[in-house]
């Protein structure tokens, strides 16, 4: 038996480290394709000198002129401003309204429990439409405010459900011995409950701050005539459509490589600087999301 | 019989009670529970406000609305609208076409290439590595469509994309590819980029589900003399199936949705006839051209499309193998 035994590991390790080697080998390869784009225009972003064409691994004239350009530019640093407002005011009050709808949702005795869980979900699944809403939202005087950043993204049912279906995992006792003690419903709610749903407020935080920060839509409809509210992220895609028209227009031959390598390397910086609050976050999103996303998956 | 008719009378009278009692039950129970009441408030109001009350606003596709006049003064002119897009215009077909075209074939993408990158990781021996790939794999998912589309303008773009200049310097290609313009590439670039930025995310729904198959039956193939790959094909891809399914189901109510960012963004002039979907021809009509009502009606359209295709697969899906959303 143990011959047989060991005779089949051999042959298992042959076959197995063929296997090994190709999944390497294509893993290596989603590595790269995911990631050396993001090598190369962080190269790209600090180079001066010719690049036509090459792959890089490490700035060619290294230069910082992009970045400085970014930072000397009133009008980029005020969307910066803006993007950070909306990406951290918003998912705060996003998060108390949501926190507090699923809490009651949560509540097996609340009355009208099922109905208003229809409500709320039912509107996943359909949209008024672009035109309509924009009906409603310049009705509210929401164009041309910074609030139109905030107030409709302030029910996200999805996380409200996240939320929902975290709570109701928690031991029932907790919430009945507080309420034993006295406690009135808000209470439970935030000083009991919430610190418990730390993880998935987590996860849901930081989501709702990617989606705001990667946000251009909303600016592009509402506020597009409003430079005061104009967000980086939207700054940068006009820079970009922009350059799309110029290309058209043989731009190219109009201008010096050198002047529209600065041009380019403006655009790299900005897409880089747009990036670094992304990665800042990214390692917290490894530690919650993965888990809050399980969690999702499974339940939902 | 009268024992019968007695019973009868006290179960009515007290069926009476209970109306009576229900009443004033009802006001004492929506004050007791006036905190949550309170605190559900915000998501309701907000809700109504920014989801159902534009439902009404579909009323403006049955009229000849122009920006900045009243609604209710306007002309009705009834389903004009819609046989324009349908009938009138050759829209409705292109249009179609692209949408569904673009989200079947990413549909199909998407979940294959998760389920297969998912079930690769997934035999990856060092947790180590395992999470140095998650990270590098999951980190295009968070980042903008405004940085991608500014990295693929730099690697793809006719003249000057690092790509095309490399093929043409090693002999591969004459001239660029115009991957971002021509039509051509269009449905292909757009399965592509969902790839690139998504597969990361998706495999990781198909990795959570792996891990909820049970290990006996690994142990259990691994005495019948089951390989690495009879494992794979046996045990881990049938466990995947139902997953695939649910995901297949719930994305199908969507097939006529897409990424506005996205297509805002790598749609241009040159490659319209075969990229232009539903939100952007919406877009084109209504903000640009500010024909409010036929606006309207083209998404009031999509709108209904998309919950009779989720409610026939739902259905469908509950016939054929008992499982459903609702």
């Amino acid at each position: 038996m143990d011959i047989i035994r060991r005779t089949k590991n051999v042959k298992m390790s042959l076959l197995d480290r063929g296997f090994n080697i190709f999944n390497f080998l294509i893993m290596l390869i989603v590595v790269i394709i995911t990631f050396y784009p993001f090598i190369y225009i962080v190269m790209l972003s600090m180079s001066s000198g010719d690049v036509y064409g090459k792959l890089l691994f490490a700035p060619v004239g290294f230069t910082l002129k992009g970045y400085i350009a970014c930072l000397e530019s009133s009008n980029m640093l005020h969307g910066f401003m803006v993007s950070i407002a909306r990406s951290t005011l918003g998912p705060i009050c996003t998060l108390i309204v949501i926190f507090m709808g699923a809490y009651v949702l949560s509540r097996k005795d609340f009355i009208f429990r099922k109905h208003l869980s229809k409500y709320l979900i039912f509107t996943m699944y359909f949209s008024g439409g672009l035109i309509p809403v924009y009906l409603v939202i310049s009705w509210l005087n929401l164009t041309g405010t910074f609030w139109v950043y905030i107030i409709p993204r302030l029910a996200a049912i999805y996380h409200l459900i996240l939320i929902r279906t975290y709570i109701q995992e928690l031991p029932k006792e907790l919430e009945e011995s507080a309420y034993i003690d006295g406690a009135k419903d808000y209470q439970i709610a935030f000083r009991i409950l919430f610190p418990l749903c730390t993880p998935i407020i987590s996860a849901i935080v930081l989501f709702q701050f990617i989606s705001q920060w990667n946000a251009f839509t909303d600016t592009l409809i509402y506020n597009s005539m409003y430079p005061e509210y104009h967000t980086f992220q939207y700054i940068l895609m006009g820079f970009m459509k922009m350059q799309q028209a110029f290309s058209l227009e043989s731009y190219i031959n109009m201008y010096e490589s050198l002047q529209r390598m600065s041009v380019e390397s403006i655009r790299m910086a900005m897409t880089i600087i747009v990036i670094i609050p992304i990665i800042i976050v990214y390692p917290f999103m490894q530690r919650y999301f993965i888990k809050g996303i399980m969690v999702g998956a499974i339940k939902g | 019989m009268e024992e019968r008719i007695i019973m009868n009378t006290i179960a009515n009278k007290s069926k009476i009670h209970k109306r009576f009692e229900t009443g004033s039950n009802m006001k004492k129970i929506i004050y007791k529970q006036r905190y949550l009441f309170m605190m559900v408030l915000p998501v309701v109001i907000i809700v109504t406000i920014f989801s159902y009350v534009p439902v009404f606003g579909w009323l403006i596709a049955f009229k000849d609305y122009r920006p900045g006049r009243d609604i209710l003064s306007a002309d009705w002119i009834g389903l004009k609208q819609f046989k324009m897009f349908f009938l009138d215009s050759k829209d409705a077909l292109y249009i179609f076409r692209n949408t569904l075209s673009i989200n079947i074939l990413c549909l199909i993408f998407n979940l294959t290439f998760a389920c297969m990158f998912a079930i690769l990781v997934n035999e990856i021996k060092s947790n180590k590595i395992k999470s140095i790939i998650q990270t590098f794999s999951l980190f295009p998912f968070f980042i903008s469509w405004v940085v991608v589309y500014s990295i693929y303008t730099v690697f793809f773009s006719v003249n000057s994309g690092v790509i095309n200049i490399f093929l043409i310097n090693i002999g591969v290609i004459k001239e660029g590819i115009n991957l971002l313009g021509d039509p051509k590439y269009a449905w292909g670039l757009m399965v592509i980029t969902a790839l690139w930025k998504s597969m990361g995310y998706n495999a990781i729904i198909f990795l959570a589900s792996i891990s909820g198959i049970e290990q006996e039956q690994y142990e259990a193939a691994e005495i019948d003399g089951a390989g690495r790959w009879g494992r794979m094909w046996y045990i881990t891809l049938p466990g995947l199936k139902s997953t695939f399914i649910v995901l297949l189901i719930l994305t199908s109510g969507s097939l006529l949705s897409t990424d506005f960012d996205k297509y805002y963004l790598f749609t241009n002039p040159t490659n319209i006839e075969k990229m232009e979907v539903f939100d952007m021809y919406t877009y084109r009509y209504g903000m640009k051209l500010a024909n409010f009502s036929y606006s309207t009606a083209v998404s009031m359209m999509k709108t209904i499309i998309s919950i009779g295709m989720l409610l026939g697969v739902n259905t469908l899906s509950k016939k054929v193998t008992e499982r459903s959303l609702f």
